[in-house]
Parts: structure tokens; sequence; C-alpha cells
């Protein structure tokens, strides 16, 4: 083991030993003595970190399937019969479809960053520096790619799977800041549009501001709705759930 | 672990945790060589293991070396079940496809 990978790995050791005890009580011993182990097969010292904040994770994912089989037999009629026909094989779905959920997470941060950046100049009153170096709308518009790709997917699997409802998870409280914080991005975003069109100070030329303005829209009003769209998509394909749209 | 014979979620991720063992179905790999195999991150790859071994597919147990003459820590082993075995080789032939050869 090379020197420099020590510190990381023992950062990595750590973490999974926090991660390990976070898992069932029945688990957590053998889990904390596997995944070390098998940190110890990892090529580099990046790979190890890599390893052990997907432990982490995977923690999470598994306290969570021991709490459902838990409640599953509680409550045995909800057995499917069969289980390579159960309702949980038709979650298999295209990986095109999969995919919209990291683009759209992916979509989230770009946005953050085009807004942060665009408060941050206007906080300073940097209106001028604005207008001096006119934002290139060209390498703005791909952020807009996502929203419309992740659209299209959401559309398409809502009209091969009319029933598709967006199941809110057990942990409702997580799901809910959630949909605040995107709310809360989309109503900064359209305020980021308004303030486009109509900030007097705004020392830009016309169809910039214009062109601004409606990016910011388009993608206020569009990120909510690839959001929403997105979670279709990875929901049951029938179930109780919030209402989803129907498609005759 | 859970009620044995329960449903597995068949996922795409999964399912490349399943090709993999079904490769060689009598061998045995710990969770590190499954996900150099498989390429998934450790974040996914275990609670699949998990959950396959608690729907009765995989059977796992611990190396028996010594760690101290073998220089690294002992290894959890996972093999699939002659359950498993039929369960998955089902999986593949439902899709369409032939079992991984």
């Amino acid at each position: 083991m090379s020197e420099d990978s020590i510190p990381t790995r023992s950062v990595a050791a750590r973490l999974i030993r926090q991660a390990a005890r976070g898992a069932p009580v029945a688990l957590a011993e053998r889990l904390e003595e596997e995944w070390l182990a098998d940190l110890a097969a990892q090529p580099s010292a990046f790979a190890r970190l890599r390893f052990a904040l997907g432990c982490c994770w995977a923690t999470h994912v598994i306290a969570r399937e021991q709490r459902a089989v838990r409640v599953r037999i509680a409550n045995p009629e909800t057995l499917p019969l069969d289980p390579l026909r159960s309702r949980s094989m038709t979650r298999f779905r295209p990986l095109w479809i999969a995919a919209a959920a990291l683009v759209v997470t992916a979509l989230v941060i770009v946005t953050a960053g085009v807004v942060a950046k665009f408060l941050y100049s206007w906080a300073l009153s940097h209106a001028r520096y604005i207008a001096g170096t006119e934002p290139s709308l060209w390498v703005m518009l791909p952020s807009l790619i996502p929203i419309f790709y992740a659209v299209g997917a959401g559309i398409y699997h809502m009209k091969h799977h009319p029933g598709a409802r967006i199941q809110v998870p057990r942990h409702r409280g997580s799901f809910w800041m959630g949909v605040l914080v995107m709310s809360a991005c989309s109503a900064l975003l359209l305020a980021a549009s308004v303030y486009c069109l109509f900030a007097p100070h705004f020392a830009l030329e016309d169809s910039v501001r214009k062109a601004m303005a409606l990016f910011f829209a388009i993608t206020g009003i569009g990120l909510p709705l690839a959001t929403y769209f997105t979670l279709l998509t990875q929901s049951p394909l029938s179930g109780p759930g919030l209402p989803g749209a129907r498609w005759h | 672990m859970g009620e044995k014979e329960r449903d597995v979620r068949m996922s795409l991720q999964t399912l490349r945790v399943l090709e993999a063992f079904l490769e060689n179905p009598s061998d045995q790999m710990a969770g590190a060589d499954v996900q150099k195999r498989t390429g998934l991150a450790s974040g996914t790859l275990y609670p699949i293991l998990l959950r396959l071994e608690g729907a009765g597919w995989f059977v796992s147990r611990w190396e028996t070396i010594d760690p101290s003459a073998a220089g690294r820590p002992r290894r959890r082993l996972y093999r699939l079940t002659p359950t498993g075995l039929a369960r998955a080789s089902a999986v593949f032939a439902s899709f369409g496809r032939g079992v991984p050869t």
C-alpha cells in the first residue's frame, strides 16, 4: 500500500464503519467486515473513497428494504404468488428512461449554477459588466436539452403506461423538502426572467434581454415539469399515489 | 435476512450481477470481484447481493483463510444456490436471451 493512499484509506475505512453502523443491527458487523475486506481490493485511493461513499448509500437502501420486508411479512396477503411475474418485475424499463433521473439531477445543478452567477452579478451591481460581456446564449441553450429530454421520456412513459403514478416514498419529509427546493428554484428562475425583462438599469440590448428572460422562463417552468415527468418514469406502473395524467 | 423465495426486483443492474454469476455458476465471488466484473458501484451492488441472498438465490460465507498469513482480511464470498441458478436462468430465458456462456 503506497504512503499517499493511507490517509485516504483511513478516511474510507472510517466512512465504511460509520455506514455499517447505520445498517440493520443483524447485518452491521458483517457488512463492516465485508466492506473493509473489499475496500482493500480497490485499486486506487480514489476508488477506495468512491467505494466507501457507495457503501454509505448502500446502508440507506439496505435499511429501507429491511423495513419493507418487515412490513410485508406482517401482511402476507401482499406477497405476490409468482416472484417472476410480480409487480416489481414490471418496473424494468428501458435504460434511456431511467437515465432521465440522472439527467434532471445534472440539470438542477447546472441551472442552480446559472442562477447563482446571475444573482451574484446583480447583487454586486455589475450590470455594466454583464452588458460588457454579453452572455453567450448559445452556451446557455444546451442546458435546455435535458428539460426536453426528461419531458419527452416522461410523455413516452405515460403513453405506454397510462396507469403510472408518482408514489410518495416512505421518507415523506425528504420528498416534500425536495419539492420545496424545486419550487424555490423555479420561483427564482421566473423572478430572474421578470427581472431581465423589466429591470431598468439592466444595460443590455433588447433582444438579449428578451432571450435571457425567455431562457429563464423556460427553465423555471420546465424544471419542475421535467422533474415531475422523471418521477413518473421511476414510479411503479400501477398502484396508489399522487395523480398523474391519463392518456386515452 | 428475510423471508426466502420472495420476489426480486429485476433491474438492469440485478441482471448484470446474475449474468456475472451465470458465467460460472459454481464459482464463488466476493463483492469486489463482482464489482470488477459488472462495473457497478458499491452503493448499487451490495443491496442487490443482499436482496438476492435474502430471496434465497445466493448463499454467502466467510472465506476460510488466515488473515495474518494471507496478508489481507477474509472476504465474504457469494455463490448461486440451485434455486437461484434455476430462477436466474428462467429470467434470462424469459427475456429471450440464452443463459450466458
